[in-house]
Order: structure tokens, then sequence, then C-alpha cells
């Protein structure tokens, strides 16, 4: 995830030209290594192993690794030796740059280190946004807004990172942005209880269709019913775990079901925040509002 | 009872759900499947087929699927649901069993789940003939 952010960064500055860091993020993309493939690389588990603990991170918000020893499939020892193993990315981005002459190598390292003083990262943070923690990367890099409830915010916000990266693609950036103009396709779902929340998933016609099919695993081609349901399954299955960590945490909140619309204007007040979810196909928008939003 | 001979209903608002529901348990064997959209349809499919064993959703627009669930036992005490959702908190698996579900799956199912289920359900119908 810090690969997409500092890319942006790089582009940003004018390091690097948006072609250049396409075909970085391309070549990154293509050498970046699952920790469950090398689990079956090192011998450590079977594709069955593998599937089973994927299957199971469909349920529960948790690591790839964690569960793999919660499961007992490996052990913490082989554990840490696989994560040493597993490539970093943004050395895999640093690296496809330099390799294309790009950048030089003494001018990547002063940006890396430009970029850790403009975004106040301690050498310790540094090493976590590196290390792709989610948490620390939100609360760095996006605005909660005026939500009066910032830790839920950041908790959603913060798990909705890890199911896109699950479910949908591993290659995202979320930045705040204005507010949503009309989209071609919008999903909402109000979750109610101790707290209220109201949420959107707003997208245009390509992008919804690719997430449909990404999310679904289905061959779709536009907007169809399945796609619809597809979004619309990807919110509610978002909203349900986050229904379950916020329980475990001693909030009980319930859900309506989701509701899909076209062309549909959302009511923007100061109680809501826009977040972009960039990613590879296109730019989704997640909307958070603790009143109505239609 | 083999499975082909099981009739089930699968309950849920979402058609991506319903067609993944319908697939694994066609894979596993189950010939005799009936999907529904809403709690409302849900309850009148029920009334009308009789399933051995139903997949019932919580969050589903007409009729919410505890609602569905009550009404179901009241057509039938001996009714056999298995509560399906996405928001797995301990208090909605407590509300499912208190209402009479016999089980509970967290969404995204997968077939071997489905499996185990059904077999465990089938044992039990063999043994207690269905009502």
């Amino acid at each position: 995830m810090f690969s997409q952010y500092f890319g942006q960064y790089l582009l940003q500055q004018g390091y690097i030209t948006s072609t250049q860091l396409r075909e970085a993020m391309e070549m990154k993309k293509n050498t970046h290594v699952r920790l469950g493939v090398i689990a079956i690389d090192r011998g450590d588990m079977t594709a069955l192993d593998v599937e089973d603990v994927h299957q199971e991170q469909m349920r529960r918000d948790k690591k790839f690794g964690s569960l793999a020893v919660e499961k007992g499939y490996i052990t913490n020892d082989a554990l840490e030796a696989m994560l040493n193993a597993q490539k970093q990315p943004h050395l895999l981005l640093g690296q496809s740059l330099v390799d294309d002459h790009v950048l030089t190598l003494q001018e990547y390292t002063d940006v890396l280190d430009q970029y850790k003083q403009e975004h106040a990262l301690t050498d310790e943070e540094f090493d976590a946004f590196q290390r792709g923690d989610i948490d620390l990367i939100i609360e760095k890099m996006v605005s909660l807004g005026a939500l009066k409830d910032q830790g839920l915010a950041h908790d959603y916000i913060a798990l909705l990172s890890r199911n896109f990266i699950r479910f949908v693609e591993p290659n995202l950036r979320i930045e705040n942005a204005e507010v949503a103009s009309i989209a071609d396709w919008t999903v909402t779902q109000k979750i109610h209880g101790e707290e209220t929340l109201y949420t959107a998933l707003c997208a245009d016609e390509a992008t919804f269709t690719q997430i449909a099919a990404k999310y679904a695993e289905e061959d779709i081609h536009g907007p169809t019913e399945l796609a619809q349901a597809a979004v619309g399954e990807l919110l509610n299955l978002h909203n349900g775990l986050f229904t379950v960590n916020m329980s475990n945490k001693g909030t009980e909140l319930e859900m309506e079901p989701q509701l899909v619309h076209h062309n549909q204007a959302l009511a923007h007040t100061g109680a809501s925040t826009v977040f972009h979810v960039h990613l590879p196909f296109g730019s989704c928008q997640i909307v958070l509002s603790e009143e109505p939003l239609l | 009872m083999n499975m082909s001979e099981a009739k089930v209903l699968v309950c849920d608002d979402s058609a991506l759900i319903r067609k993944k529901f319908t697939g694994m348990l066609e894979n596993i064997g189950c010939a005799h499947i009936t999907e529904a959209a809403n709690g409302q349809e849900s309850v009148e499919r029920f009334q009308e087929i009789n399933p051995h064993l139903v997949f019932l959703d919580i969050v589903m627009p007409e009729k919410d699927g505890l609602e569905a669930l009550a009404d179901m036992v009241e057509h039938n005490p001996k009714a056999r649901v298995i509560i399906v959702s996405s928001a797995g908190t301990q208090t909605h698996v407590k509300q499912a069993l208190d209402a009479g579900a016999v089980d509970f799956i967290q969404k995204p199912a997968d077939e071997a789940t489905l499996k185990k289920m059904l077999d465990k359900e089938l044992q039990k119908a063999s043994e207690s003939p269905h009502v």
C-alpha cells in the first residue's frame, strides 16, 4: 500500500511521469509475492491449506499468517521466516524505478527522506508504513473530517482498506475526496444501534462492473443484476465484519438491507466524509455520514 | 434420505449469494433447491414446499430473517433453519438460536461447510421423520 502513496508522491513532485509510474507499478505487481505463495514454495502449507486460510479471512478480520498459525498449519518460527522471505513492495517499486534509470539510487534515497519529513513520520512509523500498517496509513494520510466519533470512522476505513485488499484489489490508495457528484451507481447501507452510520459506495459504470467481477469472481460485463448484487454484497460483507469488530469492542450495531441506486444524488452535510479508493482500473468513493444520505 | 431427495430453501436478498449457494448445493448433490429473495417470500416458499432445510439471511427487505424464522417455526415447530449472515456477532448468534435456528454460519459460506451441515441435517431427518 505504501507504494501507491509513494508512487503518487513521486508523480506529484515531478520525479516521474504517469507512464513511468504505471510501468513501475506494473512491474512491481508482477513481482509481488503473496505470503500464501511463499508458504507453498517453502513447503510449509499445501494449496488446500492456503485456500482454507483465505476462506477464513473472508469471515474474520485477521492476517493470513496469524490465521495459518492459529489453525496449526505453520509455527511462529515458520511465519517469521516467511515474512522475511516476502519482498517488501516499496523495494520492488524502488528497484524497478532504479533499474529503468528513472531515478538514480541516490535520488531514490533522497526522495524517500523527503517523503518521510513532509509526512512527519518517525523512523519507526516509516518502517511501519512501508510494511503496510493500515492503521498508521489511515492515521497519517486520511482526514476523517467532521465525523463525531473519529475512532469509529478510523476503524471503519481501516477495515474497508483491508477488505478491498482481500476481496477486490491489493493495489489501492485511499485519500480524502471532495463531495461526490452523482455517480452512475451507488450502494447505500445504514448501520444503527448504539451508533448510527450511513454508508455508501459510489462508482462510475466501468469501475462498478470491475469491482463486481473481481469480488464475485464471475465473468461480469456491465451493471447487470448480478453486478449490482455483487457490489451490494461487498458493502454488506464489509459492514457485517465491521459490526462484528464493534461488537467485540462492546458496541452493538445492526444493519439495514443494502440498496442499489442508479444516477442517485446523495445528500451531503457537514456530518459526512468522502474518501476516494484509487484502484488500478478506476476509482470509487466511500461516503460515511452521521446523517441520512438519501 | 440422500442429498438428491432433500428439499432446500435458500433465502437471501442478494442474487449473487443465491447463485453461489445454489451452485454449491448442486455441486454436493442437491436437486431440489428453491430460492427466495426477501423475508416475506421466504415464509411463503417455506409454507409451500415444507423444506428439509432452510438457509436464511438475517438482513433482508420486506421482513428480516429473524421475523421470517419466527413465522417458519410457528408454521412448523420442527423447522430446520440455519441462519447465514455477514453480521455474526455473539448477539446475533444468540438471537438466532433463541428464535429456533439450529445453527449459524457467517458469510461467505463455503461448500465444505454446507456439505457438513447438510450431512448432519439429513442424518437427523433419517432418525426423526420430517413433519
